[in-house]
């Protein structure tokens, strides 16, 4: 009789001992895992003939006017280029104002741009550039060249004194 | 014939105190029976530690920190496991074309596990009797991790890992803008 009971007593740690098959192996488990990149507008930087850039920030741009000539003309040019990250596409046109150099109002210096454009999906509108931008990550994509130019006609009268103006950027993306 | 039936019976009452005497002399025995099921569960343990759940989902995965997954198995059973992972790319959603952003790193319990190109696994398009055929599956774009093994113990009923993701933060740095989405996909497998 206690044979018999011994049995059943076995049969359950026997069954914690039987062996796991792939019939009793648990479906797959699934951790779906999100991130976002947020977008980031378009950006202008602008790079010097010294190769400094500034983003985002003014720049200063010096002019040495020639005290040894009668006509002078002085090109300053900068290299353009547009960063950011866009859920799409847009169409930006990045213009200018032009203030120009003065002392006084009966000195002022003639002061003028010229813009070339770089790369594809890039134009020229009067004083405008016109660029079509990409979705996506685009980091310091050079895209045009300005160049400021102010000279003194011959016979031109200028007081000493400092001489100030400016170019002001708009851009307007939609 | 009656005779013999009365002899019988008046036989059979004369038994009946020496029979009941005999078992009551004897030890007596109560026989129980009970089953204890065997089984083995896996998932993640929700935010209160105590339910296992089959999915399982983790906002801003994208930071250099990565995330973490809670993953648990709990069976009562002695076996020899293997758990792996299938683990997709960030995805972009939601639009034409969409970018991707690798995983670059992933962890359990701190170790760095790298992955494989290719695996011999149950082919889970087999017939129902065809279960046990062992194809190679390759993958592409996915990757496959052998996380762990495991060697059950009785006595012990939950065994609990923390998985660590961490994407690849240089295509982060230039991914376009949008949501992207991976996938970690945890598989247990017995070990010969």
């Amino acid at each position: 009789m206690r044979k018999l009971l011994i049995v059943p007593m076995l049969l359950i740690p026997l069954a914690l001992h039987a062996a796991v098959t792939s019939s009793d192996l648990p479906d797959a488990v699934t951790a779906r895992l999100n991130g976002t990149i947020a977008e980031d507008d378009i950006s202008i930087a602008f790079t010097d003939e010294s190769g400094i850039t500034e983003k985002g920030n003014d720049i200063n741009l010096v002019f040495d006017f020639p005290v040894d000539q009668d006509a002078w003309e002085i090109t300053h040019t900068l290299l353009l280029s547009c960063s950011g990250n866009l859920m799409n596409a847009k169409s930006a046109r990045v213009s200018f104002d032009v203030s120009p150099l003065k002392h006084d109002d009966d000195n002022v210096v003639d002061t003028s741009i010229s813009l070339t454009s770089e790369g594809d999906n890039i134009s020229v509108d009067g004083d405008s550039f016109v660029l079509d931008v990409p979705a996506g990550y685009q980091n310091s994509v050079n895209f045009g060249m300005l160049s400021i130019t102010v000279k003194k006609g011959e016979g031109q009268k200028l007081a000493a004194g400092s001489y100030n103006g400016s170019v002001v950027v708009n851009m307007n993306a939609t | 014939m009656k005779r013999l039936a009365c002899l019988g019976i008046i036989g059979l009452l004369s038994l009946l105190p020496a029979t009941a005497e005999t078992v009551l002399s004897g030890t007596p025995y109560l026989y129980l029976d009970a089953s204890v099921s065997g089984y083995l569960l896996h998932g993640f343990l929700n935010d209160t530690k105590t339910a296992l759940r089959d999915t399982y989902s983790v906002d801003d995965a994208l930071g250099v920190d990565g995330v973490d997954l809670p993953y648990t198995i709990e069976t009562n059973k002695k076996a020899s496991l293997t758990v792996y992972a299938v683990v997709t790319p960030f995805v972009q959603q939601n639009v034409a074309n969409p970018s991707s952003i690798a995983v670059a790193s992933l962890q359990v319990d701190g170790k760095e596990i790298y992955p494989e190109t290719s695996r011999m696994m149950t082919n889970s398009n087999a017939a129902s009797d065809e279960v046990n055929t062992v194809v190679r599956r390759d993958y592409g774009t996915e990757s496959i991790y052998s996380l762990f093994s495991l060697d059950t113990v009785l006595g012990k009923t939950q065994y609990d890992y923390t998985i660590h993701v961490t994407a690849n933060q240089n295509d982060v740095a230039t991914a376009p803008a949008g949501h992207y989405v991976s996938s970690v996909t945890l598989s247990i497998e017995t070990r010969n």
